[in-house]
């Protein structure tokens, strides 16, 4: 748990509590998510989103 | 920058446009602050790159901003071109205030979040660009970005050369980027469908996945952008000043060389743009060689032997690739199995 001391929120977060099956989903749907996203990019054939990016990468 | 300058350079991005059948091009404002640029003339040079790119590219804009003065001139350009619009934070107001001051030497915070409810209002989507604050509590920062609207959130690795990082390690202990990113990199992990990009761990993600990194820090992909400087000058990737004043400058300017002629030169800037860069020695038995490859070019350099080093944030993005494995349960063989089944991705 963390608290932002600047707003007052609270922010409760704990790992330990997720279920396997829960954490099967989520990691399941991430690659999906990753999968889909790397398939979109090669049927466009651009990297434009790569190249914003990587300029503001580049910004501090 | 002026008129002329811009002009030229758009006249050079049409002519690369052109001959490498490059389908978008992204222009972004930087600076400094490229919101002290009068709007008026932001406006009328997206007009142009527009004009001058139909049939050719489809230009697209984006803007890296403190947002601390964002007159609304400045936001009806960023809504009318659609720009993608990135807000420099230091982290939440008791730490952005201590780093980030108005010329009164007050804290810029307060500015920028009621500047970025004006972002909002409109319906203007925008990212969080932040340096990690080594040290601080990761995810009291990590909410006070989510509490603001951001729609992604970059985490940058602080700039530290071989030559400079040994007092941020003896004060902060041998990984601090990991140890501000892991705790983030889960609650991201788990928050699931209501996950904000990351651009950091997005990149961890499509690596180990077989794709490629969409931020400098992994990959050692080649740069992807060029800056023009207000004179017309061509320079490299900016961060590079940490090395050296001159390694990121070229001999060349927009009025002068197209820049194709750029790409084909020999200096440090040319061949970071073409990804002439090697991997170095000591990465080529490591198991995220071709993931990771040496990290960010500018972390990698020391005076005894150049760019041949890995990163200085080499055993922090051990973690961030170790941990993500685990999130996804992908092994390093299956990531190269992986990466050899998508033989498509854009270079």
């Amino acid at each position: 748990m963390a608290e932002d001391k600047d707003r007052g929120v609270k922010f409760e977060f704990n790992v330990s509590s997720v279920p396997p099956e829960a954490k099967a989903k989520l990691r399941a749907d991430l690659k999906k998510a990753v999968q889909d996203q790397l398939a979109a990019q090669r049927s466009q054939g651009n990297d434009a989103d790569l190249l914003h990016s990587s300029i503001h990468s580049s910004i501090s | 920058m002026n008129d002329a300058v811009f002009e030229a350079t758009l006249e050079r991005v049409v002519a690369y446009c052109e001959e490498t059948h490059t389908k978008q091009f992204c222009f972004a404002f930087h600076g400094g602050e490229p919101t002290l640029l009068p709007a008026e003339r932001a406006d009328r040079w997206c007009a142009l790159a527009t004009q001058r790119l139909q049939g050719v590219a489809t230009p697209q804009f984006a803007i890296q901003t403190n947002a601390v003065k964002l007159r609304d001139s400045w936001i009806d350009v960023l809504q009318k071109w659609r720009f993608r619009v990135g807000v420099s934070l230091d982290g939440p107001k008791s730490i952005n205030d201590r780093n980030r001051v108005d010329h009164r030497g007050n804290g810029t915070f307060d500015q920028v979040e009621g500047n970025i409810k004006r972002l909002i209002a409109r319906g203007i989507p925008f990212g969080i660009l932040s340096v990690i604050p080594l040290g601080a509590d990761p995810l009291a920062v990590h909410n006070a970005y989510i509490s603001l609207g951001c729609t992604g959130i970059g985490y940058i690795l602080p700039h530290f050369t071989h030559e400079t990082i040994h007092e941020a390690l003896s004060k902060h202990g041998p990984t601090p980027c990991a140890d501000f990113l892991l705790p983030i990199m889960d609650h991201w992990f788990y928050s699931g469908n209501e996950r904000v990009m990351i651009r950091e761990f997005d990149s961890l993600a499509r690596l180990i996945m077989g794709g490629r990194s969409v931020v400098d820090a992994f990959g050692n992909d080649p740069f992807g952008y060029l800056f023009v400087e207000s004179d017309g000058s061509f320079e490299g990737l900016d961060i590079l000043r940490i090395v050296a004043a001159s390694a990121y400058r070229t001999e060349r300017n927009v009025f002068e060389a197209e820049l194709q002629q750029l790409l084909n030169s020999e200096d440090l800037v040319a061949k970071s743009l073409r990804g002439d860069i090697p991997l170095p020695d000591d990465c080529a038995k490591c198991p995220e060689a071709k993931t990771c490859s040496g990290g960010y070019l500018p972390h990698r350099y020391s005076s005894d032997s150049s760019f041949n080093n890995p990163s200085v944030w080499c055993r922090d993005i051990l973690k961030l690739f170790g941990h993500m494995r685990d999130l996804l349960d992908v092994s390093s063989s299956a990531t190269e199995k992986l990466r050899n089944s998508i033989s498509g991705v854009p270079k």
